[in-house]
């Protein structure tokens, strides 16, 4: 049952080599879904990004978004633990966020590369290296907190559709989909 | 630099190597592994001991405290008795007593450090790990052999290679950054078979101690490369570039 937080586990019984390929058409599939649910004639936009390129890192992202300041995002991330299992949490998320996430990571390279260059001149490489990492993180962290109150705020006034109800009430939907079962013919 | 009909011409027919059937009991470190056991903790305990006593010398007293609490841990490390040990199932080497074996802990999976291969305590006894098992991200580890060979199938399920990839790594080494020093060390492998189907299944990894290893998802294509490296009589490239 979906909990308070929008999410669930699911998975398969056991390690295969098979899963990432299954829990990727798992996005598609719960993307092929929400299109007919919520279709982009009526304004909503439905994209999958797949983040598999590295092994222990992956990701699938389903983002539902109405606008630019309504939205929601499916992630699957399989468990460290049990990389056969995954979480499926549903998060609000906007098209602007993404936006501004991206133009924010733009144009923090430049500052940043900078005062790595100052760090250089000032001490030693190892710890100019360190000094920035950690200007960087607070830099981000902070950058997020405050793109986080601004898109929320905008969804507030313009409208939020994806209310935390509705959120719990996504994640119990696709809940319901069925995870792929049918595995390639394996040639091992 | 080879070409492609090169790498692909290095891939060697192998076979699964035998599984042996035979398992080992658990038991408490005696004799010579105990003592190395004591020895080298004791000895890292005596080197934080030192590094304890400057920092105190000097009046860093929270260094002093942290690398003196670092001394005590390791000193109740080396002599105490929850270790267990076990001999290998494949080669009957003794697995370290910090493998972690314990008659607790059903299901561990431990690597000899002699033949490389797994193990799992089970039931009550320390059997040879699955050789099927997969993991669906690289997680069994191998030595990089020296002009080592990669057998003649994908190495995530054995299938004829229609494509050969290569893998890359960088490592930090964040005690020299602590030195205001910044040491990267990076390694390559190249001609890793791969079938239509899979990829990413072997990674590159460099430890701590700049030992250059392979991390696979298949624990059987972990064997076969192990196999048909030894059949050649390569050696782990070690701290060796690769």
């Amino acid at each position: 049952m979906a909990d308070l937080f929008a999410s669930f586990e699911t998975g398969y019984e056991r390690p295969s080599l098979d899963n990432p390929l299954l829990f990727s058409r798992y996005a598609d599939e719960i993307a092929m879904r929400l299109g007919h649910e919520y279709p982009a004639h009526t304004g909503y936009r439905i994209r999958v990004e797949k983040r598999e390129k590295d092994p222990r890192k992956r990701e699938w992202r389903v983002d539902l978004q109405r606008g630019w300041f309504s939205g929601a995002r499916v992630k699957i991330k399989p468990l460290s633990a049990k990389p056969h299992r995954a979480r499926v949490k549903v998060e609000w998320h906007s098209r602007l966020l993404e936006v501004m996430e991206r133009v924010f990571a733009y144009i923090s390279i430049v500052p940043l590369i900078l005062l790595f260059v100052i760090f250089t001149l000032a001490t030693r490489l190892g710890f100019a290296l360190i000094l920035t990492v950690v200007v960087a993180v607070a830099w981000g962290i902070a950058g997020s907190i405050v793109m986080i109150i601004v898109a929320r705020l905008l969804a507030a006034i313009f409208g939020n559709e994806f209310t935390s109800e509705t959120r719990t009430a996504l994640a119990t939907k696709i809940e319901q989909f069925p995870l792929p079962q049918s595995v390639p013919a394996s040639t091992a | 630099m080879a070409t492609y009909q090169e790498l692909l011409g290095n891939l060697i027919e192998s076979e699964d190597s035998p599984v042996p059937q035979r398992t080992t009991s658990l038991a408490k470190p005696v004799g010579p592994v105990r003592t190395k056991h004591i020895v080298t903790n004791c000895a890292i305990a005596a080197l934080f001991g030192l590094i304890a006593g400057a920092f105190f010398y000097y009046g860093h007293w929270i260094l002093g405290g942290v690398f003196g609490l670092l001394t005590v841990l390791m000193l109740s490390a080396a002599f105490s008795s929850s270790y267990w040990v076990a001999a290998c199932p494949y080669c009957a080497a003794v697995f370290e007593p910090i493998a972690g074996l314990s008659p607790e802990k059903e299901g561990k999976v431990v690597q000899c450090k002699s033949c490389f291969e797994y193990s799992e305590y089970s039931s009550g006894r320390v059997r040879a790990h699955d050789p099927n098992a997969v993991s669906e991200v690289p997680k069994f580890v191998s030595p990089v052999f020296s002009d080592g060979v990669w057998p003649k199938g994908c190495v995530a399920c054995g299938a004829a290679p229609t494509r050969l990839d290569e893998v890359k790594t960088r490592n930090v080494s964040y005690g020299m950054l602590a030195f205001g020093r910044i040491w990267v060390t990076s390694g390559k492998a190249k001609g890793i078979p791969y079938c239509e189907k899979h990829r990413d299944a072997v990674d590159l990894k460099i430890d701590q101690r700049k030992r250059v290893t392979l991390e696979w998802c298949s624990l059987r294509m972990m064997r076969r490369y192990l196999a048909v490296n030894r059949k050649l009589g390569r050696q782990p490239a070690g701290r060796k570039w690769i």
